[in-house]
């Protein structure tokens, strides 16, 4: 069986094939495609142990999944689109309507996501967009689409609620939405398998670093709060993102910057965060610079590290305790030293890290990270979404 | 030695006159510059209860105040008064502590009102309108931002670009510091133990609310931002919110700058989500007769005090006491016991008993008496934070 996963921003289009044959799934092509809409656009991916690159006028979602495709069939893993059994589509935003993560796609699916473009500008416009376009060109596929949100759309009230007027939440829809939530879900998942526990019997605090950090918590595998809120910005310092500011922060820099609260929003989004604070969105570069004595890198990254350490504190609460700390994180977002940095501070409540084992992690390899003594356990996962979303819609199909 | 304290707000003045640290007058000025203002004052044989009388400014306040205090008798004349404390809401940088108001100070408080336009204009027309009528009276002024200032960069700062802080001065500095100071440090009286030996969380929890973590008498961070808008949910301020609701609702709701400041600072918070009321004997009243939104308010209020009250512990590594003060902290059992709640586990136990007695003003502890962590409630003092700062530098002063 063959499984394409496609997530489609305004980045570009993420793409993974996997085989599933004998219940074994095998990643066969990792990709991704930018400058969509230019005559220079960019597709570089990595199979067979091979990284490769492609540059080719591409003037919409359509040529590009065609692009893939071609690419799939030059590579050979298929021969014809019909040798696709499944497209699996990463989609943003669900609003409080998709409940479930995976559902099938249907124009009804389409015509929502779209219809919820206010709340994901940069995601949800695309992922409708990449749903037709994979209707056209995988028409005899199975189509599926994975919520982001969809795991927090039950959290409690008082966790999903701002101080804001009511009428906000009931007019504009104004509430914590969360995302990042197949990450989340996929990387506990894997974590819980690690240590052979249930999760339906586990308090679990995961942190997710990639483009965007977040934290979750969650209890008995239902999530009960996490960092980002309402949109991706809120809560943590990402790489680019502030996360949280005294909201009144943005009108005073409209006022005294004469900036548009547009322009505002950008620079939040853009030029903040680690970014902002050390110059660069590399948290490696970063724990170098500071090594070799960079001061404003070590204040970054003391701040980045104490916002985390703040929100396990919030979550450690709200749980009542904690039984698994996952730190989930792929490529470069891979630093041990972040983990002891954040492990030292939560040491009072009992957790402690074994460094060496900390800094042997392979990056691909899941890997119990805490001692013997911690009170809990403390471990890294490997950020795999596409291979978790790929795996969960193959055992559906086969059922 | 006889001191005047006076917060003066935009259309308002509060006083009180020490006789060191005996209160012997005390009153409001209210409605400054309305057609009708309203005067009340109360010292030994003496109770004036919102007096209709025309006040067009501030120093005829002031002159208003002064004189009631001589024609009452609790004076005999003007030169009786050695000193005069300000409370000033804004202390920038400058301030990390109470200062004698000289030429120089004047400037700089000056410098700080583009920090807090709502305040520190009216407090210094305050401070002006003294020079006028005592001249050679020394005037101190007592900042809410002062106890703040030993916070470290890892708790000021924000993840927006670094310049922005250089630029404007953009960091947390936190509010309420001189009812943090008083509160804290009566806890400390109270377990007659050395601040220099607690870590501490201090509640303040009124129209405004913040909380702050005091390690060894020094505040470590504070929930209060680079304004008072930022962290709990407050009377009409809708604390912490994804800055991108900001950046949504003008797109939304076609608003301008002004009117979100007004939404988020006026119309939030409690009143915001109840739709009833920013006072919580109403919305504690209204939920006990089976008021969803009220409820949901309360809730949501009390989870965001215990998420900030769990984070510091954390970064504390650990409570010795936790103190609740002003209106809501001082008067609602029931918000204290529903913030407490779920805490047992850090060592916090709440006595019921005593949590539904201690009210009205009444100062004590509210925990089990064999409990790991202390809870007391204790109202707040500032004015007398700023007469004893006040006589402390002109003791000084004197030699």
């Amino acid at each position: 069986m063959k499984i394409l996963t496609l997530f489609c921003g305004n980045f570009g289009i993420e793409y993974n094939l996997f085989d599933f044959t004998d219940k074994q799934l095998t990643n066969l092509i990792t990709g991704i495609i930018t400058d969509i809409g230019s005559r220079t656009a960019d597709n570089r991916y990595e199979c067979k142990g091979m990284s490769k690159h492609d540059i080719r006028e591409v003037s919409n979602v359509i040529a590009a999944l065609k692009w893939i495709n071609d690419t799939l069939v030059k590579e050979g893993f298929i021969t014809t689109p019909d040798d696709i059994d499944a497209v699996v589509h990463r989609v943003i935003h669900g609003l409080t309507k998709y409940r479930e993560e995976l559902v099938k796609v249907t124009p009804e699916v389409i015509d929502d996501v779209l219809e919820f473009a206010d709340f994901a500008p940069e995601h949800n416009p695309y992922n409708a967009e990449g749903m037709k376009a994979a209707l056209t060109v995988y028409p005899h596929a199975e189509q599926f689409a994975f919520f982001d949100t969809a795991p927090f759309v039950d959290l409690p009230a008082k966790a999903y609620m701002y101080g804001l007027p009511y009428q906000f939440y009931t007019q504009y829809h104004i509430r914590r939405y969360g995302f990042h939530g197949i990450s989340h879900l996929c990387g506990i998942g894997e974590a819980c398998k690690l240590i052979g526990k249930s999760m339906q019997r586990m308090k679990i605090i995961s942190l997710y670093v990639g483009r965007g950090v977040s934290m979750a918590a969650f209890d008995k595998g239902k999530a009960i709060d996490t960092s980002m809120g309402f949109s991706p910005l809120e809560g943590l310092i990402m790489k680019m993102r502030s996360g949280n500011v005294d909201p009144q922060i943005l009108l005073y820099l409209a006022s005294r910057e004469g900036l548009s609260l547009i322009e505002i929003g950008s620079i939040l989004n853009k030029s903040s965060g680690l970014l902002g604070l050390i110059g660069t969105t590399d948290i490696g570069h970063a724990y170098e610079e500071a090594t070799r004595g960079n001061e404003q890198a070590r204040l970054g990254l003391d701040t980045f590290v104490y916002q985390i350490q703040k929100y396990f504190g919030a979550y450690y609460v709200a749980l009542k305790g904690v039984d698994l700390l996952v730190f989930i994180a792929r490529d470069e977002d891979v630093v041990p030293q972040l983990w002891i940095d954040i492990v030292k501070g939560l040491e009072f409540m009992g957790a402690t890290i074994d460094e060496t084992k900390a800094y042997a992690t392979v990056r691909e390899e899941p890997t119990i990270l805490s001692t013997d003594k911690s009170k809990f356990a403390i471990v890294y996962v490997p950020r795999h979404e596409e291979r978790c979303m790929a795996k969960r819609v193959a055992e559906l199909l086969q059922r | 030695m006889k001191i005047l304290v006076l917060n003066c707000g935009s259309s308002s003045i509060k006083y009180r006159l020490f006789d060191n640290d005996i209160t012997i007058a005390r009153g409001v000025v209210e409605k400054i510059g309305e057609e009708v203002s309203l005067f009340s004052h109360y010292s030994e044989g003496v109770e004036i209860k919102k007096q209709p009388i025309k006040v067009p400014d501030h120093t005829r306040g002031i002159e208003l105040v002064l004189n009631t205090l001589v024609d009452k008798g609790v004076i005999h004349d003007y030169g009786e008064i050695d000193a005069i404390g300000h409370r000033v809401v804004h202390g920038g940088e400058e301030f990390k502590s109470s200062v004698l108001i000289d030429d120089r100070v004047m400037r700089t408080l000056y410098a700080c009102i583009p920090f807090a336009p709502l305040h520190n204009p009216h407090n210094i027309k305050g401070i002006e309108s003294c020079k006028q009528i005592l001249p050679n009276v020394p005037q101190v002024a007592v900042f809410d931002t002062a106890f703040h200032q030993t916070m470290g960069p890892v708790a000021f700062l924000y993840a927006i670009p670094y310049h922005y802080y250089e630029k404007y001065g953009l960091r947390r500095y936190g509010f309420h510091g001189t009812s943090h100071y008083y509160v804290s440090n009566r806890a400390a009286e109270l377990m007659g133990q050395p601040m220099s030996k607690l870590k501490m969380i201090t509640a303040h929890l009124g129209n405004g609310c913040s909380v702050a973590a005091i390690k060894f008498g020094k505040v470590v961070d504070t929930s209060m931002g680079f304004t008072p808008l930022e962290g709990l949910v407050m009377g009409t301020r809708s604390g912490d919110i994804d800055p991108a609701i900001v950046t949504f609702l003008i797109r939304k709701e076609r608003l301008s700058p002004d009117e979100v400041d007004s939404i988020l600072n006026k119309r939030s918070g409690l009143l915001g989500i109840s739709g009833i009321s920013n006072d919580m004997r109403q919305l504690m009243d209204a939920s006990n007769k089976g008021n969803e939104r009220a409820r949901l308010a309360i809730d949501i209020f009390a989870y965001r005090v215990k998420k900030y009250i769990s984070a510091y512990a954390g970064v504390l590594g650990g409570v010795d006491a936790i103190v609740f003060t002003a209106g809501i902290g001082e008067n609602a059992p029931l918000v204290r016991k529903k913030i407490l709640e779920g805490l047992e586990f850090m060592g916090i136990q709440l006595d019921d008993e005593l949590n539904k007695c201690m009210v009205g003003g009444r100062e004590g502890i509210i925990s089990k008496p064999d409990a790991k962590v202390k809870l007391f409630v204790i109202p707040t003092n500032e004015e007398l934070v700023i007469a004893r700062e006040t006589r402390k530098i002109v003791e000084q002063l004197r030699g």
